[in-house]
């Protein structure tokens, strides 16, 4: 697997550690943060790939945090995830090349496959 | 007039025509306004009391042209109505914080859910584990359609199915999203047609899924195409089949480049990441449909899907007891 950097950034605890055990078996290197403070350090450090972001934290909105990550790293690649699905929040996230919008809850396995098949992408 | 009505001594119809009357631009000089509550009560064997709430004006004009304007409102009524809205106004806050947090418990139950999807791989088929997380999947993926059925109805929404069948309808996200892209339309001058024939189209895919099948197509539809172009899209029934047809005029696809649209990161916009045709074909093949392009360069492109209808539940295979 080429992209195999992974960032996932949700405010809830327990999601983190949860995908991050998925994810970490899968093989993907994976680092969790729970605010965009931590993410953006991370983002720094570990230069990821793909960033899982939810659309909602409490500091920041999912757009203006892809946008910083952007700024580090302007080839990384977005997920949403979120709690709720809004259509006008969707459209724009595809308009701004986020690749896939997953609503809470959802399967893991589909996100890992997607991740898997995504990586070994050209 | 009918009998036993009284016969008023006044000529009252003169004061019951519909009148307009047109303001010069003067403006008024309102000489006095004020309001006040008048009580009508009546003395008899049952007392009566009337209450009302009268607005009153006396305007003049820079001519000294005299009018008077009224508004008289039953007092009580008023106040009842008051009581109900506040009344109202309370029960959907109520609603609205209870809405919240219904929608905080899909938090909760994904990390639940994938932890029990973890649980479950360190299992054996034959091990009596598995089929308890199973179940506890299960169960906890009905807590969730419980949330999603009371948030769409709070929420009015339309995308949920209610006739028995199982499946949303591809009709009604067409109409929605047609909503959302109202802006673009109108920014980029486009028009477009919806054309959908009288069948119920449900179909069993994610409703978030189906609606980024068709935001991506249609987002590069509007992409291609200039002012004054047009957008039409079909959906219909065919055998046990939804059909959509997007049919754009744009500046359609070169015909060395139509093999190759839903090849990841190709693409032919500028800013496009070449994911979001493969992503759609991607979730229309999961669901058991296909998707197809043809175009022609100046004249435009369509795009055909076709997704499996739902079964519906009266089809399904009954247990036998």
């Amino acid at each position: 697997m080429d992209k195999n950097t992974v960032l996932v950034v949700d405010d809830q605890h327990l999601i983190n550690v949860m995908l991050k055990e998925v994810l970490s078996d899968s093989g993907f290197d994976t680092h969790i943060a729970s605010n965009h403070l931590e993410a953006v350090e991370i983002a720094k450090s570990e230069r990821p790939d793909i960033a899982i972001l939810d659309v909602n934290l409490p500091d920041m909105d999912g757009f203006e945090l892809l946008l910083i990550l952007r700024e580090i790293n302007p080839d990384i690649k977005a997920i949403f995830i979120s709690g709720y699905f809004d259509a006008e929040y969707a459209q724009r996230a595809f308009a701004e090349g986020v690749i896939r919008y997953f609503i809470k809850p959802f399967d893991i396995f589909e996100l890992v496959t997607f991740l898997v098949e995504f990586s070994s992408l050209d | 007039m009918a009998d036993g009505q009284r016969q008023s001594k006044v000529d009252l119809e003169k004061y019951f025509i519909t009148a307009r009357y047109t303001v010069k631009e003067d403006p008024l000089l309102y000489v006095k306004e004020g309001s006040h509550k008048v009580v009508i009560k009546y003395e008899g064997e049952e007392d009566k009391t009337f209450e009302y709430d009268v607005d009153f004006s006396i305007i003049e004009d820079a001519e000294g042209h005299v009018g008077y304007l009224a508004s008289v409102e039953d007092a009580k009524k008023a106040e009842v109505q008051g009581l109900k809205k506040a009344e109202l106004e309370s029960c959907l806050a109520e609603k609205e914080i209870a809405a919240s947090y219904v929608h905080e418990l899909r938090n909760p139950i994904f990390s639940i859910r994938g932890f029990l999807q973890i649980l479950r791989q360190s299992f054996n088929d034959d091990d009596k584990r598995k089929e308890y997380t199973d179940i506890a999947i299960k169960e906890l993926d009905r807590m969730h359609n419980l949330i999603n059925d009371y948030l769409s109805k709070y929420k009015g929404n339309k995308g949920l199915d209610d006739k028995g069948n199982r499946g949303i309808s591809v009709k009604n996200i067409l109409e929605e999203l047609m909503a959302f892209f109202q802006h673009n339309f109108q920014l980029k001058g486009i028009s477009y047609d919806l054309e959908f024939d009288d069948d119920e189209l449900l179909v069993s895919i994610d409703k978030e899924h189906l609606i980024q099948v068709f935001i991506n197509i249609i987002q590069n539809s509007i992409d291609a195409m200039n002012r004054g172009a047009n957008l039409t899209i079909k959906a219909f029934k065919e055998d046990n089949w939804a059909c959509v047809e997007i049919k754009d005029e744009g500046i359609g696809i070169k015909q060395d480049d139509i093999d190759k649209i839903f090849t990841p990161f190709f693409s032919t916009k500028e800013n496009g990441t070449g994911l979001g045709l493969y992503i759609s074909k991607r979730i229309v093949d999961k669901s058991g449909g296909s998707i197809k392009v043809e175009s022609k360069e100046g004249k435009g492109t369509t795009t055909f899907i076709k997704f499996p209808l739902a079964k519906k539940l009266k089809d399904a295979p009954q247990i036998e007891k």
